[in-house]
C-alpha cells in the first residue's frame, strides 16, 4: 500500500514539474534540445513525420522519475534505447538517411554546433543539415590519415613573421563615420540589446 | 557589337590619352549598355550612374590641362561587391548586409580611383564568396552571357558575365578555391589569381584569410595583366602583403614567347570526372604549346588528391571565425530587438535571417572542425595536408617553370544542376584549390568551346610563388596563337549578344 502511495506521489510529482516546465500539456509533447532552449518545431513522440527523423526519448526527467521515463521511452519509440542514452541526455534523435543508415552527427550535435555559431535553426532545419554535414565529413575525414605523422602544418602559404610598422600614432577613423551603418545608435555608442538573459 | 564596347581596355586608355575619345562618352555608353542588359544578366547589383560620369569627365579635364594620366586612365571597370567602396553600398550578396555603405575604401579600390578608372558599379557573387556558379547569392542568380540557362561560374560570375556581356572591359575578383578562375574558363574569359600576398585584401569582405586573393579579369591578356599592375602591391594595411615588386606581368603579357619553357601537365588534374570536351580542348591546347617552342612533360603530384578535403575543412573553419563579426551588434542586419530580447538571441536571430543556406551550412561545418576534441583529426590534419601539397607544388616546380591544366572539370552547368548534390558543386574547384592552397600564381586563359555544348573552357597555368608573369607569358602565346588559328578571339562567337538587351 505505501509503496503504491508512493509510486502515485513520483507520478504526480513528476507530472507536476514537466508541466510547469513546458515540457509536457495540452498539444504536442515539446522536445528539448541539447541546448536547454530553442524549442522548435513540435513533434509527437514515436511518430515519424516522414522525414527521415526517428523521435526518441525527448523529454528531460528528474532522476526521481527515470524508471517511469525509460519505459515511456521504449514504448514510443518502438526500440531499444539503453538506461545510459536516456539517463541525464536530454534528447536522442536518431537521423537516419534515405538508405535508414544511421548517420554520425545527430541532430543535438547540430543544434550544439548552431549554438556555438550563434544561429537560430528550426528542428527542420537542423535535422536537414545533419546528413548534409555527413556526407561532406565523410569526404574530407580523409585527410585525417596523417594526423599521426610528424609534418609541420602550414597556416599561411607565404610564411613571414614578425611583420611590424612603425610606432607612431596616426588618425583613425571618426565615431561618426564607423555608426552610420549601426543597427542602433545612442549617445554616440553602439546601442546594444540587454547583455543578461531572462533566465540569467 | 558598338565599337566602344568592342574595344579593348588598352585600346580605350590610348583613346582618351589621345583625346580620339573623351572618357566620358566611352562610360556612357557602357553605362548604357548595363541598363540595357542587365535585367537580362543579372551581372551588376548597384550601378553609380553619376559618379561614374563625374570621375570620367575629371580624367577629361586631366587630359585636357596637360597633365599625364595613368595606365588605365578613363577605363571603365566593374568592382565585385566584396571590396568595400564608400561610393555605393557592399552587400557580398548576403542579405546580412543588404544597403551597407562603408566608411572607407579597400586598398584595391584605392588604386583603382588613383589611377583615374572609372568605377562602374558593384557585381554579384556567391553569397560571401561561397559558391561556384553564382546561384547562392542573396539577390538572383547571374546568367552566363554564352548560355541564359546556364551559370557564369562562381563566386565571381558577376563579374565574368560582365566582361563576356560586354558590359565592361575590366572587372575586379576575388580568389579564395578558384572564384576568378572558374568564372573566367566558363565564360571565355581571362582571370588571374595572383601570389597570395600579392595584392593588398584590406576592406575585402573576408571569407577564408589564409586562402583569399584579390586579382583582374578581363576579357583579353595584356588587359588582365594592366590591371594586374594596378591592383597589386605592397599595402603596410594588410600585414599578409609581399613586400616586393610586382612582378613585370605587362612585358611578359606582350612577350608571346613560349620557346624553351618547361611546361609540366599534372597528372591528378584530369580522367574522370572530366567532360570530354574539356578533355580535348585542353590537350589540343597542351599540343599548341609544344608546337610553339615548349617543352612539355608530365608531372605528378599526387596530394593534390587531398586538396579539395583540405580545402573544405581549412577554409569553413576561417569562415566560421571570420564570419562571427557578422552579429547584427555593429553593422548589418539586426532582427528581433524589441528592447526584452537578450543581445544572444538577437545575434541568433539576425545570423539565421541574414545568412543563406551554404553560408550557414560552413559556418557550422567550420564550427564542428575546430571544435573540442576534433580539431587534431580535421583541421590539424589539413593544415599538415596543406604542407604536402606546398611540397607537391616545390617538387613540382623543379622538373618545370609552370603547371598546366583545365581550370575546372567541366563547362558552365545549368542553374539548379548541382544545387542538390553539394560534392558535385564543390568539385567545380578541383584544380583550381591547389594554387590557394600553397599560395602560387595561377590564371585561366580560354581555349575554345566543347563540343558537346558549344561553352567555353579555359586552362589553368600555375606559377611558383612569385613568379606571377609566367602565367601571363604562357597565357598570352597561347591566346596569340588561337586567335590566329580561329580568325578572331573567341568571344567574337558568343551566339546573340543583342539578344540580352531588353525591349524598351
Amino acid at each position: 500500500m505505501a509503496k503504491m502511495i508512493y509510486r502515485a506521489f513520483i507520478v504526480a510529482a513528476t507530472i507536476a514539474w514537466s508541466w510547469a516546465a513546458g515540457r509536457i500539456g495540452p498539444g504536442p509533447w515539446v522536445p528539448s534540445t541539447g541546448a536547454g532552449h530553442g524549442f522548435g518545431e513540435n513533434h509527437w513522440i514515436g511518430v515519424s513525420t516522414g522525414d527521415n527523423v526517428s523521435h526518441g526519448t525527448s523529454l528531460v526527467w528528474p532522476p526521481i522519475g527515470l524508471a517511469l521515463a525509460r519505459r515511456l521511452t521504449r514504448a514510443s519509440a518502438g526500440g531499444d534505447l539503453d538506461d545510459a542514452s536516456v539517463a541525464g541526455r536530454a534528447t536522442t534523435w536518431v537521423v537516419t538517411d534515405a538508405e535508414g543508415e544511421p548517420v554520425a552527427l545527430s541532430v543535438q550535435d547540430v543544434a550544439r554546433l548552431a549554438d556555438l555559431a550563434r544561429i537560430e535553426m528550426s528542428q527542420d532545419q537542423l535535422a536537414a543539415l545533419a546528413p548534409q554535414l555527413d556526407v561532406i565529413l565523410e569526404s574530407v575525414a580523409v585527410v585525417g590519415q596523417v594526423a599521426e605523422q610528424d609534418i609541420p602544418p602550414t597556416s599561411h602559404a607565404i610564411a613571414m613573421t614578425n611583420v611590424f610598422r612603425d610606432d607612431v600614432v596616426t588618425p583613425s577613423w571618426p565615431a561618426e563615420a564607423m555608426l552610420v551603418g549601426a543597427p542602433a545608435v545612442e549617445d554616440s555608442q553602439f546601442r546594444a540589446p540587454r547583455i543578461l538573459d531572462e533566465e540569467a | 557589337m558598338n565599337d566602344t564596347l568592342n574595344a579593348t581596355a588598352a585600346e580605350l586608355a590610348r583613346r582618351v590619352a589621345t583625346g580620339e575619345q573623351s572618357a566620358e562618352e566611352i562610360t556612357r555608353i557602357h553605362l548604357e549598355r548595363i541598363e540595357a542588359t542587365n535585367p537580362v544578366v543579372n551581372s551588376f547589383l548597384a550601378v553609380g550612374t553619376e559618379r561614374a560620369l563625374e570621375t570620367a569627365r575629371g580624367v577629361d579635364a586631366k587630359r585636357a590641362s596637360g597633365q599625364e594620366l595613368s595606365a588605365l586612365a578613363g577605363v571603365p571597370i566593374a568592382v565585385k561587391d566584396l571590396f568595400c567602396y564608400q561610393g555605393l553600398p557592399t552587400t557580398a550578396s548576403s542579405r546580412m548586409l543588404e544597403g551597407w555603405i562603408p566608411p572607407y575604401n579597400s586598398t584595391v579600390v584605392d588604386r583603382l580611383i588613383a589611377a583615374d578608372m572609372v568605377i562602374l558599379g558593384k557585381t554579384n557573387l556567391d553569397e560571401f564568396a561561397m559558391g561556384s556558379s553564382t546561384e547562392t547569392s542573396a539577390f538572383g542568380p547571374t546568367r552566363n552571357p554564352w548560355d541564359l540557362d546556364r551559370i557564369p561560374g562562381g563566386s565571381g560570375g558577376g563579374s565574368s558575365a560582365a566582361l563576356a556581356a560586354f558590359q565592361a572591359p575590366l572587372a575586379t575578383g576575388t580568389d579564395t578555391g578558384g572564384s576568378i578562375r572558374q568564372p573566367a574558363a566558363v565564360t571565355g574569359t581571362v582571370g588571374v589569381k595572383p601570389t597570395y600576398g600579392g595584392v593588398s585584401r584590406y576592406g575585402v569582405i573576408a571569407m577564408a584569410s589564409s586562402l583569399d586573393q584579390p586579382g583582374p579579369c578581363a576579357r583579353n591578356v595584356l588587359d588582365t595583366a594592366l590591371l594586374h599592375q594596378v591592383m597589386a602591391g605592397h599595402d603596410p594595411m594588410d600585414s599578409t602583403s609581399i613586400k616586393a615588386p610586382v612582378p613585370d606581368v605587362v612585358a611578359a603579357a606582350q612577350r608571346r614567347d613560349v620557346r624553351g619553357m618547361r611546361i609540366g601537365v599534372v597528372t591528378e588534374l584530369g580522367g574522370e570526372g572530366y567532360a570530354p570536351g574539356v578533355e580535348a580542348r585542353f590537350a589540343e591546347a597542351v599540343e599548341l604549346l609544344r608546337e610553339l617552342g615548349a617543352k612539355i612533360v608530365e608531372v605528378s603530384c599526387p596530394y593534390f588528391e587531398y586538396a579539395l578535403a583540405t580545402y573544405y575543412l581549412i577554409m569553413p573553419a576561417e569562415v566560421s571565425s571570420n564570419l562571427a563579426r557578422y552579429d547584427g551588434m555593429r553593422y548589418g542586419l539586426r532582427v528581433g530587438d524589441d528592447g526584452i530580447t537578450s543581445a544572444e538571441q538577437v545575434m541568433r536571430l539576425s545570423r539565421a535571417a541574414g545568412f543563406g543556406d551554404e553560408v550557414k551550412r560552413r559556418i557550422i561545418l567550420g564550427t564542428y572542425a575546430l571544435s573540442a576534441g576534433y580539431y587534431d583529426a580535421y583541421y590539424g590534419s589539413a593544415q599538415k595536408m596543406r604542407t604536402l601539397i606546398s611540397r607537391d607544388f616545390d617538387q613540382a616546380f623543379t622538373q618545370c617553370d609552370v603547371l598546366v591544366s583545365p581550370s575546372t572539370p567541366t563547362t558552365a552547368f545549368r542553374f539548379g544542376e548541382k544545387s542538390d548534390d553539394l560534392l558535385a558543386m564543390y568539385k567545380s574547384d578541383l584544380c583550381t584549390i591547389p594554387s590557394n592552397l600553397a599560395g602560387n600564381a595561377a590564371g585561366s586563359f580560354p581555349i575554345g568551346l566543347a563540343d558537346e555544348d558549344d561553352m567555353p573552357v579555359g586552362l589553368q597555368v600555375m606559377a611558383p610563388v612569385m613568379a606571377d608573369d609566367r602565367c601571363y607569358r604562357v597565357g598570352g602565346a597561347l591566346e596569340e596563337a588561337l586567335a590566329d588559328r580561329w580568325g578572331g578571339p573567341l568571344l567574337e562567337r558568343i551566339p546573340s549578344l543583342d539578344s540580352l538587351e531588353v525591349t524598351r
